[in-house]
């Protein structure tokens, strides 16, 4: 399968990644030939996967929290809360 | 020396947890220059080897791996430790908690005495994937020890711990178990807990411990494993620990040798040495015969198609909020952007960009639920392989250890390294690599696979090639 640069820019774009123009044209071939090779296993049939084990449930008990941890493992936070920059940058 | 053999020297007090804590510290430094460690921690592996002396000296139990130094893969959390994933996302990043595997192993007195270097979030099979530089082989230094687990194996190939830590999704603790020369092994999926363990493919990780003794991975295994509340996918049930005194003749027993390996195979070296080391389970009684799985000439593709979406999809949490050093942008989207194209390497960015392919609508809906099915027919086909033999066996790697740099232009060539350690990732059954051998003085192994949940009865046959 030929994977064009404008496909592997549509995925950059899902993935957010973005992709120099030095690396594109490589990162396209690459692709091609990864995805060629997955293709392989249209030819192959096979079953349903089956289902491994039945869901578990478990007693809903009270741990000790450790959001407090998790926040101050963030870059940036505030008064308990993460911190981010504004969803629209500044007109 | 073997971690059984240290803990019990230092449980009745004829060695000390510090003098062996510290030697293992003073191999870890002299042997720098092969990128073994992302970190060491000498500090708390000191105050903790004290206390277990300590707990020894009151005449109290200090566990079954009291005074071991083990190494730890840098995608297993441990709290208040760098957690890096040898990542440049995770640069700095400090874990809050410690994974459950590794707690339960700490418990049973094993001392962390540093964090192994790694293929970045567990994606390579060549230990050349890192942040922090390549791992070498200890065994021939211009030669990969294979991924992506690289750090671990080396520590216990060098000598520096006897038990060490890896993650294995698709070969990633017994390949290079076997370029190392150690013993590694996959357990059944779910036999270990995954909480605190760095996702990766999902459906398929497991953690599994590398040692030089088949003895020291049965008693890892089993000190790791049962349920977790914090992880619903762990079995509710722990592995059935080995006898003490095992019986080495394998008479009655049943060995596979599924003809998609060993008939089609193009590496003859390999599964020369592979089938001498086959042949001494036969002089010890094992019967051997041919089986059929055909679905196992399909495992690379499936694999790489199933793990490379799973990890789109897992590693999109890594956008510089939460988790490590921000690249900050104006507004949010371009931060995230900012962020994960800065922090990720080229072969994450690569796995990334080809499972959000795998999961874009249109193109591969198909391919992937196909996918799935495929690997709904290998479980079945080796399962069914599996009623009329006890294990499968096959080469762990269709080579020994690459040289530094041959397969990192094609990532294809590199994939393909994974062929025999994806089928058993995919359906989930143990598998164990053990030493079978050199080629040029360098290592080569043999995959065992088992039945589900039993690794009990592969570590047997392990342990009749190993000796030990």
């Amino acid at each position: 399968m030929a994977v064009d640069t404008d496909t592997v820019r549509q995925m950059a774009k899902l993935a957010r990644l973005h992709i120099s123009d030095s690396e594109i044209d490589s990162l396209a071939s690459e692709m091609g030939s990864i995805l060629d090779f997955m293709g392989e296993i249209a030819q192959w049939e096979g079953v349903e996967n089956p289902v491994g084990r039945p869901t578990l449930r478990r007693e809903d008990v009270v741990l000790e929290a450790t959001n407090s941890q998790l926040i101050e493992a963030a870059a940036a936070h505030e008064k308990g809360q993460v911190t981010v920059p504004p969803i629209k940058g500044a007109s | 020396m073997e971690a059984a053999i240290i803990a019990g020297a230092v449980r009745l007090g004829k060695r000390k947890a510090i003098d062996v804590v510290n030697a293992a510290l003073d191999r870890a430094l002299a042997a720098q220059d092969l990128g073994i460690f992302t970190s060491l921690q000498a500090e708390t592996a000191r105050a903790e080897a004290l206390a277990i002396d300590e707990i020894v000296a009151r005449g109290d139990d200090a566990g079954r791996l009291a005074g071991v130094p083990i190494a730890v893969k840098d995608n297993i959390a441990e709290a208040g430790k760098p957690l890096t994933a040898a990542s440049k996302l995770l640069a700095g990043y400090t874990a809050p908690r410690t994974a459950t595997a590794l707690a339960r192993l700490q418990k049973q007195g094993a001392v962390v005495i540093g964090r192994t270097n790694m293929d970045e979030f567990g994606m390579g099979s060549s230990g050349e994937n890192s942040a922090y530089g390549p791992t070498l082989n200890p065994i021939q230094p211009s030669h990969v020890p294979g991924g992506s687990s690289s750090g671990s194996a080396a520590a216990v190939a060098a000598g520096i711990v006897p038990l060490a830590l890896g993650s294995d999704t698709g070969g990633s603790v017994r390949q290079p178990a076997s370029f190392c020369g150690v013993v590694g092994l996959k357990p059944t999926y779910g036999r270990i807990s995954r909480s605190g363990l760095l996702a990766f493919g999902s459906s398929l990780d497991q953690i599994g411990p590398l040692a030089r003794s088949v003895r020291d991975v049965a008693i890892a295994t089993h000190i790791m494993s049962g349920p977790d509340p914090l992880d619903s996918t762990a079995l509710q049930t722990s592995m059935t620990p080995l006898e003490a005194e095992l019986s080495p003749s394998l008479d009655g027993s049943t060995i596979g040798l599924p003809l998609q390996c060993w008939k089609h195979g193009k590496h003859s070296e390999v599964l020369d040495a592979v089938r001498a080391t086959v042949a001494r389970l036969e002089a010890l009684g094992a019967q051997v015969i041919d089986v059929d799985i055909p679905s196992l000439e399909a495992a690379i593709p499936t694999y790489y198609l199933l793990t490379s979406a799973e990890a789109a999809s897992n590693l999109s949490r890594f956008d510089g909020i939460r988790y490590g050093p921000r690249h900050e942008a104006d507004e949010l989207i371009q931060t995230y952007i900012q962020t994960r194209s800065q922090g990720f390497g080229a072969e994450v960015r690569r796995r990334i960009l080809l499972g959000t392919f795998a999961l874009a609508e249109g193109w591969s809906d198909d391919l992937y639920r196909r996918a799935d099915a495929v690997r709904g027919q290998m479980r079945k086909e080796i399962s069914s392989a599996l009623t009329t033999a006890d294990v499968l066996a096959m080469p762990t790697a269709p080579s020994p250890a690459f040289r530094l740099g041959e397969k990192t232009s094609d990532p294809l060539e590199m994939y393909l390294s994974d062929i025999y350690t994806t089928p058993p990732s995919l359906t989930g059954h143990p598998a164990l690599s053990v030493p079978a051998g050199t080629i040029d003085h360098l290592p080569v192994g043999l995959q065992l696979i088992g039945p589900i949940e039993d690794e009990a009865s592969l570590l047997r046959f392990g342990m009749a090639v190993t000796g030990r």
